[in-house]
């Protein structure tokens, strides 16, 4: 019997863990989140979709260019953006199901940060970085709060160098700071006047 | 003379020619009675018209008639079918270029939240 349970779990596991292989996690177990939402956005940007339009994304230009270059490489942007009227909508459980997607080999969690309140609220901030062999495969975000949830889930060589690179590009604006997204460098001094 | 007259010599009774059967048999004969006009005659008459479309050299060109509309007919929904997939197209861009300003919108927001989160306690420390 246990044998039996064992092999249906391991199953059940494989496509979970298979998905997660090439950076991308099944956000399918927030679907019963946003039933509960009273706002939200889904998000599901595929590589058919990248590939079709990714070039005609973005403005000409140099930072239009540089921006078109990490959209095309892209495989896939998946966001679920959900905000609650109940600051008990959901449970850590509901997030761990998509957590435990992360325990895989290549996960890097580079950014971690919980808060338990007293009252059973918590929060929760984590970005990893997807590395299978070094080479960079993709990116996660999640932000929890007591009445908002946020996933994102970039597919593809990205870092968040690159994200940055996609920043003032599409009217988002830059993300720079705290060495998540390294800063540009400094304009060179004014020459001094004479 | 009054339009009584006209019209009753317009319907007056006309004997027909005398070799009127002989011609017709000939036509018939023959099937190529729309390139043999009859003498005399300055247009095409009822008979001659119907020999028209059964000839050989009128078949062909309304087939070729034929063939010219059908293919200008798929030459125009051919052109109205590619110009409905390029403004698919273009709708379908517009939409992809609105998700992707949403979700990278988010991952902004996102990525906001988490550096506020991690600079808080170093901002109190601070103080």
């Amino acid at each position: 019997m246990k044998t039996t349970l064992s092999l249906v779990v391991f199953t059940l596991l494989i496509p979970i863990a298979a998905s997660a292989q090439d950076g991308k996690l099944n956000l399918s177990f927030l679907d019963r989140l946003a039933e509960r939402a009273s706002e939200k956005q889904e998000i599901t940007i595929d590589s058919s979709m990248l590939n079709s339009f990714g070039r005609g994304l973005v403005p000409q230009g140099p930072k239009g260019d540089a921006a078109r270059e990490v959209i095309t490489q892209l495989k896939g942007i998946f966001v679920r953006n959900y905000e609650f009227d109940d600051s008990k909508a959901y449970s850590m459980d509901d997030i761990n199901a998509i957590r435990k997607q992360l325990s895989a080999p290549g996960w890097i969690r580079i950014v971690a940060n919980e808060e338990k309140k007293k009252n059973g609220d918590f929060e929760l901030q984590e970005v990893y970085l997807f590395q299978p062999g070094g080479k960079l495969g993709g990116i996660f975000f999640l932000n929890a709060e007591p009445r908002e949830l946020s996933v994102v889930n970039i597919v593809g060589p990205i870092d968040l160098a690159a994200l940055g690179a996609l920043g003032g590009v599409l009217g988002i604006p830059s993300v720079q700071g705290l060495g998540l997204v390294p800063s540009p460098p400094p304009p060179p001094p004014a020459p001094p006047k004479k | 003379m009054s339009i009584d007259h006209e019209l009753r010599d317009a319907l007056r009774r006309k004997e027909a020619p005398a070799d009127l059967s002989d011609r017709v048999l000939a036509r018939i004969n023959t099937g190529t009675a729309a390139t043999t006009p009859r003498p005399g005659a300055t247009g095409s008459t009822a008979l001659g018209s119907s020999a028209a479309l059964g000839s050989s050299t009128a078949l062909g060109s309304s087939t070729v008639r034929r063939w010219l509309a059908a293919a200008a007919v798929v030459a125009v929904a051919a052109g109205g079918a590619e110009r409905y997939y390029t403004q698919q197209q273009a709708v379908e861009a517009a939409r992809v270029r609105e998700e992707l300003r949403v979700a990278l919108q988010i991952t902004s927001d996102t990525l906001v939240r988490v550096q506020s989160k991690l600079s808080a306690p170093a901002d109190n420390g601070s103080r």
